[in-house]
């Protein structure tokens, strides 16, 4: 038989030629597409479902009602607990009826006043525009309480001999006081001064019964002392203020841009050029082919959310998720549009539908390797420089990246060219990072990074595995409340 | 529907579209299918797998060639894919040299029906098979084979004369009888 003529009449024969599959074969050809299709679906799904779990922990976090009331109210719990007045006044509520009866005023409809004030501040919700009111309602108070000090010493000074006169002054006291409560009750004033006012309530009550206790106003002095200790309220606000800044999350957005790039180790960064990587030695490909193509660093950015909270003076902690963009890029040829079959690490036998040509002589064209990721981070920074004008922090991190998609190219000697195959990536990457934080201002901080992957890029490689890593610059805004 | 709006509306991920595109080409597919394996039920594997791998691709389909073409294509890799992962034929999938037979004038392959024909072909040993099914009927070049198949072009020479050899010597001693006895795969 000729050369041609056999395998022309086997072509022939060969034409047209089908088996009618079984019907079982289509189910499971559907239920494939159909899972595929499912599983793309689960992706974005437990990724909005990060971003509500995020969204909802942010809210519980930041919501300043449930904050303040919570940090005052135990605070105010200690404070009662510790004060030794308020302990006398416990110890002695039994003089109360006595001390309404001798102060000669409807003392009993003040109490019941003061409890309404009480009753009303507890009832009127925190409003942010009356936030201004409640420092100068202190203030007043204060100021009050001054006075008050001041017109019980001068008292106490001149030796007041008339009872009734003492009583009456301190009645007079109580009164204006009273005033006082009714005016803040009035202006509606946040929980914070809430609490302030009803410790006022508890000093003066105190005040009032020793006022009561005292046989005579030889002792007028402690109830000066008394008076000065409800003036000294100020002093527990301002640790509470202390306090509450270091419970405080805050929350920000971020953004970078870096150069980003493979990296053998920590020390050489960016500036190894690796070849293309290749999971056959390219040196047994084609007579005469080059070389792959080298790898060079390109452009990378972020961006995301972070919670920042302050430790102590000098420790930060923040924790974020964001997007990474990371790319690389190299010299390839032309496109050819062939089905072709790769053996490499993943697999002895990977289906290709298209190649791209080595790069040679005008037939060059450069190629962008992208890498998305989406990473949950965690920093520490601590403050090492704190001038008045001039702070500087160190903060390092840790962060998992989950790879998301990639168009990255391999090479091959068989083609010999370069095809997709992401299968020989690691999709789950754990990187640590450090860098210097400079505040610019209250909200916005400048940051100088470098972030190196601890996951190599590839599976199985045999030749050295390089890293990701990528330095850059990060802007931070932070909205503090 | 033309090719186009098919293309199209299986991209769109629709049912009806993608079952079409199925009952148009599974039956020719599989009979590409089974001429590269040992058994139907390894041919209906194969179409299973490629078929995925047809929808999963089709986006890559630039219109600039037969669907059917494109499709066959894919057919063939899957199935170059499933006999190297395959260790029942991997293990004779050797490419080791089998006695040759002499080549006669006068060919009885036009006389035979496609389905004995594609039988005798599967009676190949895997090695062989592939290469004869890429050569004669694929049209591949040695070159191509030898890329695919991991193998020199001469090997595929080689392997493509010494299958050639085979089948016809088998053709000519059964003279058609043989058919019933090298049916396999049921």
């Amino acid at each position: 038989m000729q050369e041609n003529e056999f395998e022309d009449a086997v072509g022939k024969n060969m034409e047209g030629f089908g088996v009618e599959p079984s019907a079982m074969v289509w189910t499971k050809v559907e239920r494939s597409i159909r899972k595929e299709k499912k599983r793309r679906f689960a992706f974005w799904y437990w990724f909005l479902l990060l971003l509500l779990g995020g969204g909802i922990a942010t809210a519980i976090l930041f919501n300043p009602a449930t904050n303040d009331k919570t940090t005052i109210a135990n605070s105010q719990i200690e404070k009662n607990t510790n004060n030794p007045i308020l302990t006398h006044v416990k110890k002695d509520s039994s003089n109360i009826g006595e001390i309404i009866i001798d102060t000669g005023k409807n003392s009993e409809e003040i109490l019941i006043q003061k409890e309404i004030v009480v009753d009303e501040i507890n009832a009127v919700p925190a409003k942010s525009s009356k936030i201004s009111n409640k420092n100068s309602s202190v203030s007043e108070l204060k100021n009050t309480l001054y006075k008050k000090t001041g017109t019980v010493k001068a008292t106490t000074t001149n030796k007041i001999k008339n009872q009734t006169e003492k009583k009456q002054l301190a009645a007079n006291t109580i009164g204006a006081s009273e005033q006082q409560f009714e005016s803040a009750s009035e202006r509606e004033t946040i929980p914070a001064e809430k609490s302030v006012s009803r410790n006022i309530v508890n000093q003066i009550d105190t005040a009032v019964v020793k006022v009561n206790k005292i046989p005579d106003w030889e002792n007028a002095d402690s109830v000066t002392n008394d008076l000065a200790l409800a003036d000294s309220f100020s002093k527990p606000i301002k640790k509470e203020t202390a306090n509450q800044k270091l419970n405080k999350w805050n929350w920000g957005v971020q953004f970078s841009a870096a150069k980003s790039g493979f990296s053998k180790g920590l020390f050489s960064l960016n500036k190894a050029v690796y070849a293309a990587p290749a999971y056959s030695n390219p040196g047994s490909g084609a007579s005469g082919a080059p070389n792959p193509s080298a790898i060079k660093p390109s452009f990378s950015w972020s961006a995301g959310l972070f919670i920042k909270k302050p430790v102590s003076k000098k420790l930060d902690i923040s924790i974020g998720i964001d997007y990474h963009y990371l790319s690389t890029h190299q010299r390839i040829g032309s496109l050819v549009d062939s089905i072709r079959m790769i053996n490499n690490a993943s697999s002895n036998g990977v289906q290709i539908n298209n190649f791209y040509r080595q790069a040679g002589s005008g037939n060059t064209n450069s190629y962008t390797n992208k890498f998305h990721f989406i990473g949950l981070q965690a920093n520490i920074a601590w403050e090492i420089i704190a001038a008045k004008k001039f702070k500087l922090y160190w903060e390092n991190g840790i962060a998992y990246n989950r790879l998301v998609s990639s168009n990255m190219l391999y090479y091959s000697n068989s083609l010999p060219g370069y095809y997709k195959d992401n299968s020989l990536l690691h999709k789950n990457q754990f990187s640590f990072s450090m860098g210097l934080l400079l505040p610019v201002g209250e909200k916005l901080m400048l940051k100088t990074f470098l972030n190196y992957n601890l996951t190599p890029v590839f599976k199985n490689y045999s030749a050295s595995n390089p890293h990701f890593s990528t330095f850059g610059l990060q802007l931070k805004y932070i909205f503090k409340k | 529907m033309d090719v186009r709006q098919l293309v199209k509306d299986c991209l769109r991920q629709k049912p009806e579209a993608q079952k079409q595109l199925y009952d148009q080409y599974a039956k020719n597919m599989l009979g590409v299918c089974y001429r590269y394996t040992k058994s139907l039920k390894d041919a209906e594997d194969v179409l299973q797998d490629a078929f995925v791998k047809v929808y999963h691709n089709l986006h890559q389909y630039k219109f600039d060639g037969e669907l059917g073409a494109w499709i066959r294509r894919i057919m063939v890799n899957t199935a170059l894919n499933f006999l190297k992962k395959n260790k029942k034929y991997q293990q004779e999938m050797s490419f080791t040299d089998a006695p040759l037979h002499s080549v006669s004038d006068e060919s009885p392959v036009i006389k035979l029906q496609a389905k004995e024909l594609a039988d005798l072909i599967r009676q190949l040993p895997p090695g062989y098979q592939a290469v004869f099914n890429l050569f004669a009927i694929e049209g591949y070049s040695h070159i191509e084979i030898g890329e695919m198949l991991g193998i020199s072009d001469g090997t595929s020479r080689s392997q493509y004369a010494r299958a050639r050899a085979l089948l016809i010597s088998w053709i000519e001693k059964n003279n058609l009888e043989t058919e019933n006895i090298l049916y396999a795969g049921k």
